[in-house]
């Protein structure tokens, strides 16, 4: 395939690495020189004190110290897998360290890795890459980070390298990326649109001791990406018997540290104030509770599955209050669903309510302030097992 | 109480306090009008809680989001009444306003108009120059914002003429024989403002041809937005065209579709300014509280005209600031104002399918 590659722009390692892919080994999964590696970058992490700044830098190297890989090592019991071979992987636009984590789960699962960027410029994947380039370790031959503008040509090329291509965010791009076909053999694991919400049982959450950290959880679960990551809750269900106090303290404390912590530009207020206004429209009973516009309320009365419509982001939330029980939210529970996160709410009850129906949404259920958290498990998809294979022998 | 009532005051008249009587009574019967005409809107006032009075001041006026006319159809009156529907010009690909008028209120805004109009140009008709080609008019343009502009403004020309030939070339013979024939006279110039730039002084300079437009006045709108980024100020264009053609009354006005009609005119001292039949307000983007004078916020603009669709309280996408009221160096009354731009546009984070544009 000819292709021009004038376009891409290398920032670890180079073409003719990826052409040499194929010489490579795969790798057993969790394998020692990728620990190895991965607690290396690690450390160049920590002893670099530009991190600081960056709080999703210093997490994602808290994620990949030996310790914490181990121990999701652990929660594997067949290791007689082998990576797939070569991963492309398409990174979002808007999630800065997100690749990073694609990367990780490419290598943990023992293959060599082709990471597409987003193009635009972030301070902190700046550092990490100079990090990365700084590391000379057997595993640097795995890894190939690059950008390039849209070019169907490149992506083709690619496509027809990878014998797993992973696609992170929108069902736009997924749609486009499709376009560029992949080998006969070769899978895909896409991470579509998908919605969010949060349950908070009234009764605990009077009880609660500490409802500031509570509301900081809840704010890192949703403003710190503009309420627009696939995690981030659309719609707060509240359920006990002291819903009224419980809201309306809950949205406060919340409302305080928005105030404190977020920086809204002009036309955000007027996006809000637009989709409030076209919902009242679509919708019939709806009631309005805002302080400013920072933070919207928007009370329902009953949930339908065409709500996820008109959820917005950038602080507007939608708020249902449970009448009798949790069979009330199966509208809710479509294929779009992935996070629920909560705080009180009896697990159990949810889970039944969740499985006696058979919905097809719903895949992670934590508590509130741990949704940005990532797992080798995301939307569903175990990213080790999709990405290697395994040896029958009988 | 009837529009008409309205139109006996001469546009830059109205003080503040009888401007703040007056328009509780108008816009407090035009909201309840609204209520009970237009589902949609009953709903959003209700959503927002909003206890409807018949004393309502002109600040407590509830505002629609002047996108939501690209959302939805909002319309006060039975289809069946329907006159004429306006669209905004909107760019390829973004989905436009449409706007729903009875012949009350469409005769009402050319009326409107006609009377903010007069105020500058007197009551007798002018020769006009329209800077634009003549095929914007054509049916299927018909009723855009561009076409719906050049129709509205034309009845203040008696003898009209294009000056941009359908490919936007400037006709430069025809021009000379218009202006050399009313030499003697005023002339009326009418264009939108990227228009008059791109297509008009631009290729005046490039032509070197030295038209003799001293006597002339020129109105024009549309906005900046292409023009700042050619980093050309207001000033730099009245500087330009009065270098190129001599043109020494330059109008520019701020107006929009949704509100066609009670558009606001450049004064002498170089501000906006509302009329007796239109008003404004500075928002404060964090929580659409009223902004004080001279600090910029989120333009609202209000207008007694629409009645066939819930028009009359908009929330704009510009950035304005009001200077004053009732006291701009020129002598008229009424706010007087600049329009900064549009709102900058930005980015926000997450990960959905914001990386799509990236890959169309």
């Amino acid at each position: 395939m000819r292709v021009n590659f004038d376009d891409i722009r290398i920032l670890h390692g180079s073409l003719e690495k990826i052409e040499n892919f194929t010489n490579l080994k795969n790798l057993s999964i969790f394998c020692e020189s990728v620990i190895d590696y991965l607690n290396t970058l690690s450390k160049g992490i920590f002893s670099d004190p530009r991190c600081r700044k960056f709080p999703d830098l210093i997490t994602f190297g808290f994620w990949i110290r030996k310790a914490s890989l181990l121990s999701m090592r652990d929660k594997y019991n067949n290791f007689e897998r082998i990576g797939r071979g070569v991963v492309f992987h398409i990174s979002p636009s808007n999630v800065p360290i997100n690749f990073a984590y694609s990367l990780v789960a490419g290598l943990l699962s023992g293959n060599a890795n082709i990471v597409r960027l987003s193009s635009k410029a972030f301070e902190q994947v700046d550092i990490l890459c100079e990090i990365i380039n700084k590391i000379d370790h057997e595993i640097s031959n795995y890894i190939v980070l690059l950008q390039y503008p849209h070019n169907k040509q490149i992506t083709d090329y690619f496509s027809f390298l990878a014998d797993t291509r992973i696609i992170w965010g929108g069902d736009e791009t997924i749609e486009n990326i499709r376009t560029s076909p992949l080998k006969p053999r070769a899978n895909e694991i896409t991470f579509a649109d998908r919605n969010s919400m949060c349950i908070i049982n009234s009764d605990e959450y009077l009880k609660h001791r500490n409802k500031d950290s509570l509301a900081v959880g809840f704010y890192n679960d949703t403003y710190l990406f503009d309420q627009n990551a696939c995690t981030a809750p659309k719609i707060i269900i509240w359920e006990g018997k002291g819903i009224e106090k419980a809201r309306s303290i809950f949205n406060a404390h919340l409302h305080n540290v928005v105030l404190e912590k977020y920086k809204q530009s002009p036309i955000q207020s007027v996006q809000k104030y637009l989709k409030f206004t076209y919902f009242a429209t679509q919708f019939d009973h709806c009631t309005l509770e805002k302080k400013d516009n920072l933070l919207y309320f928007i009370r329902i009365g009953e949930l339908t599955s065409s709500l996820d419509k008109y959820f917005s982001n950038s602080g507007f939330f939608f708020e249902y209050f449970i009448k009798k029980d949790f069979d009330e939210l199966i509208p809710l529970f479509s294929e779009k669903m992935q996070t629920i996160s909560y705080f009180g709410v009896d697990i159990e009850l949810l889970k039944k309510t969740i499985y006696e129906h058979h919905v097809r949404g719903v895949d992670r259920i934590l508590p509130i302030g741990q949704t940005l958290d990532f797992n080798l498990v995301w939307d569903g998809f175990d990213l080790i097992s999709s990405m290697s294979r395994s040896i029958t022998i009988i | 109480m009837e529009y008409e009532e309205i139109l006996k005051y001469e546009p830059y008249e109205m003080d503040s306090a009888s401007k703040n009587t007056l328009f509780s009574k108008y816009l407090s019967d035009l909201t309840i009008h609204h209520y009970e005409k237009s589902n949609e809107y009953a709903k959003i006032l209700d959503a927002l809680d909003f206890k409807i009075h018949e004393f309502l001041n002109v600040a407590e006026v509830p505002f629609l989001p002047v996108s939501l006319f690209k959302e939805i159809r909002l319309l006060s009156l039975d289809k069946s009444q329907i006159f004429k529907t306006m669209t905004s010009s909107g760019t390829t690909g973004q989905s436009v306003s449409r706007i729903f008028l009875d012949k009350k209120t469409a005769y009402n805004q050319q009326k409107t108009l006609a009377k903010i109009m007069s105020h500058y140009l007197g009551i007798s008709r002018m020769p006009m120059i329209i800077i634009d080609k003549p095929s914007v008019v054509n049916s299927r343009e018909n009723f855009s914002a561009r076409g719906a502009g050049i129709i509205g403004f034309s009845i203040f020309g008696s003898r009209k003429i294009y000056a941009l030939n359908d490919d936007m070339s400037i006709n430069i013979e025809e021009l000379k024989v218009f202006i050399d024939q009313y030499i003697n006279q005023k002339i009326f110039i009418f264009g939108f403002t990227f228009m008059i730039w791109q297509h008009f002084y631009k290729e005046l300079l490039k032509l070197d041809c030295k038209f003799d437009l001293s006597n002339s006045i020129m109105f024009h709108g549309g906005g900046w937005k292409k023009l700042e980024f050619e980093k050309v100020s207001p000033r730099v264009f009245k500087d330009c065209l009065r270098n190129v053609c001599g043109i020494r009354e330059i109008h520019d006005f701020y107006g929009m579709v949704e509100q066609t009609g009670s558009i606001f005119v450049e004064c002498e001292s170089g501000h906006m300014h509302s009329t007796s039949y239109s008003d404004i307000i500075i928002r404060n983007p964090n929580d659409f509280s009223i902004m004080p004078n001279n600090s910029a916020g989120i333009i609202q603009v209000i207008s007694l005209l629409p009645e066939s669709y819930p028009g009359h309280s908009l929330l704009t996408e510009d950035e304005g600031i009001i200077f004053g009221e009732d006291d701009c160096s020129c002598g008229k009354k009424g706010k007087y104002f600049k329009v900064i731009g549009r709102l900058q546009n930005t980015e926000i984070r997450g990960c959905s399918d914001t990386y799509a544009s990236e890959f169309r």
